[in-house]
């Protein structure tokens, strides 16, 4: 697989991260734990693909992301630039508790609150985060810095972008000056960051600051943000060898880790367990039991209806879906008049659409298809509100079937299932009894049954 | 990664369609045909739903690999080619049936390369494990543990054939939750038909 480069931090959890300061366990972004290693130990993989603007981004991977920055540290407001990074991850952190729980990502603190799980974030992002690091935030005395950006306007626009960093924001790392990324070119940060590492050198938990390699290279910090950097840099942990190899390696496992956790989140019941081949089990799991239930229920809906005509019930069962599934009842409306239209002249073209996206995988015109849903919802209200307003009356839930109905009607549907299945046993008749009991909550049935 | 009620929605729009689809294409008797035409119209919903939803986010390489391995290994099926057709649309079916193509070729070659990597790692690898000998044994345990559930992994994920370690994560995390969603709106549209008919 190819090993996209990510710049790292070692993660808080690692055994070195002992962190004296209370102040610098916040530093979720991990600038503190990272060992202050000589910078020339320092190694450069190849840039990811670059990435014009920083999108603190809700939907993308936030699992990892929104661990990092739970985290509220009281450490003293950074300067200007750890508010690009520290912002970004605020701005995901109340995007993802607020999203919705969805089925899709939960987005809980998991992920173990490691600056790496942002690597779970497009590169871009991850890069982006990584740069403003790089030039070390300096504790209380650096508000001088501030003045000094402007003359940068790619910076001035990041910082105006998460100007809402200006006040006291969390995410200082205490540490030290990590080691800088090579100075491509100069930059007027660098008057910042040489005050900046000398403050921060003391406060280095690990002696092996060495401050004065840092100072020896002051520019490296700034001149790292400003432009998109030629290259990533990995921190390595202390104790670790630094050659390009295991750094490279290093990235990956985290890259790994990441996602280990955000399908651990996404898997029920993965989370108690540890090591990776547990963990891969249940998720082997667990894909076999949807699979097996998506067969189970494509099963149901065809003995359900003999026809497998689902003409008439469009518009009732998007209301009803509309509802189950937690969209509103404005939704389900629009669902309703949007389908319809669907197989008319419209239809033909919005799903070549579709199928121009999936089979190219690029986005061809993703307002347009938006647009015209409204569109065609607008145009048709009137002619469909009548048959809507009938099946609106419907009585949506099975409260009309006893428990002992249900009971027998799951029962020999899913017994119809398993024979049908070509799969054979005793086992799986009794396999059916639980799960109808199951499905149709009536437990005590199947207790007395078996 | 992609908005959970957008890509709900757009999966349940597509959802119906085939199911009507499938119901005008096959008047066809017999529990299983209907069964499959109802797996068959519930997947490419899917597959369509989860490229379309989740093209405004990441706009770069949108559509996962398992989408359109899915799509094409029903293509694949002769007898689901009306039904994809009615769904999909000829050319839809006729880009399904190149992917499959492609996909095949593509295991082909891969599976030559595997077995003679294969080979030339056994035999490395005999060396390697006579040397690490008791104390790297429980960890090489681990490791053997692992890949063979990638391997199992592999086979349950559609189109993650040729992936590896990383790649292979996020598509199964895409693909569990496609599949969770699928669940449950088939369970929806379960739960509605029945009450309309009780």
């Amino acid at each position: 697989m190819a090993a996209t480069p990510f710049a790292f931090f070692t993660s808080p959890s690692s055994p070195s991260l002992t962190q004296a300061e209370p102040a610098s366990a916040h530093a979720a972004l991990d600038l503190a734990s990272a060992p202050r290693l000589p910078i020339r130990n320092r190694h450069c993989l190849p840039p990811p693909p670059p990435h014009p603007s920083l999108r603190p981004n809700p939907q993308t991977p936030p699992a990892p992301a929104s661990a990092a920055p739970m985290r509220h540290p009281s450490s003293p407001p950074p300067p200007q630039e750890l508010p690009a990074a520290g912002a970004e991850i605020q701005a995901l952190t109340p995007s993802s508790s607020a999203g919705p729980s969805s089925s899709t990502t939960p987005i809980g603190g998991g992920g173990g609150g490691s600056f790496t799980a942002l690597l779970g974030l497009p590169t871009s992002q991850a890069m982006e985060l990584l740069l403003p690091r790089l030039a070390p935030p300096a504790p209380a005395p650096a508000p001088a810095p501030a003045p000094t950006f402007p003359s940068d306007p790619h910076l001035v626009d990041r910082a105006a972008r998460f100007s809402t960093f200006a006040s006291p924001s969390p995410v200082s790392p205490s540490s030290p000056s990590p080691t800088p990324p090579p100075p491509p070119a100069a930059n007027a940060k660098r008057k910042a960051d040489p005050g900046d590492r000398t403050s921060k050198g003391k406060a280095a938990k690990k002696g092996k600051t060495a401050a004065g390699a840092d100072e020896s290279k002051p520019a490296g910090g700034g001149d790292g943000e400003d432009e998109k950097p030629a290259y990533v840099h990995v921190r390595a942990r202390r104790g670790q060898a630094t050659d390009s190899h295991s750094l490279a390696e290093r990235a990956r496992r985290e890259k790994i880790n990441a996602r280990m956790e955000l399908l651990k989140e996404l898997v029920p019941g993965c989370s108690k367990v540890s090591g990776t081949a547990l963990v891969l089990d249940e998720i082997i799991n667990h894909v076999q039991s949807l699979q097996r239930q998506v067969e189970y229920l494509s099963m149901r809906l065809a003995a359900v209806n003999p026809r497998v005509d689902f003409g008439g019930l469009d518009s009732f069962l998007t209301t009803e879906c509309g509802r189950l599934a937690g969209l509103n009842c404005k939704n389900g409306i629009d669902l309703e008049q949007v389908t319809w239209p669907e197989m008319g002249v419209h239809g033909a073209r919005h799903l070549m659409q579709l199928q121009q996206q999936f089979w190219h995988g690029d986005l061809a015109h993703p307002h347009q298809v938006a647009s015209q849903w409204e569109k065609r919802g607008d145009g048709h209200p009137p002619v469909f509100s009548n048959s809507s307003s009938s099946l609106f009356g419907y009585d949506l839930t099975s409260s009309g079937k006893t428990c002992m109905q249900t009971y027998i009607l799951y029962l020999t549907e899913f017994i119809c299932l398993s024979f049908t299945s070509s799969i054979s046993g005793l086992d799986h008749v009794f396999l059916s009894f639980a799960l109808s009991g199951v499905f149709s909550k009536c437990t005590d049935n199947v207790k007395r049954v078996l | 990664m992609h908005a959970p009620g957008r890509f709900k929605k757009a999966f349940m729009e597509q959802l119906l369609l085939g199911l009507r689809a499938a119901g005008q294409a096959s008047k066809s008797m017999g529990l299983r045909e209907r069964r499959d035409a109802v797996r068959l119209s519930s997947d490419v919903a899917m597959a369509l739903a989860s490229s379309s939803a989740r093209g405004a986010p990441p706009p770069h390489g949108a559509t996962a690999s398992w989408a359109r391995a899915l799509v094409a290994r029903h293509a694949a099926e002769r007898r689901n080619e009306a039904l994809l057709r009615r769904i999909m649309g000829g050319a839809g079916y006729e880009m399904a049936l190149a992917a499959a193509a492609a996909a095949r070729g593509r295991k082909d070659a891969r599976s030559r390369r595997i077995v003679r990597r294969s080979r030339r790692v056994l035999s490395a690898g005999r060396k390697k494990r006579t040397a690490s000998g008791g104390g790297g044994g429980g960890a090489m345990a681990a490791r053997r543990m692992v890949k063979a559930r990638m391997k199992v992994l592999r086979t349950l994920v559609p189109g993650a054939d040729g992936l590896r370690g990383f790649s292979l994560l996020s598509e199964t995390l895409d693909y569990v939750a496609c599949l969770k969603t699928q669940v449950e709106l088939l369970q929806c549209l379960c739960k509605g038909s029945r009450s309309r008919l009780g």
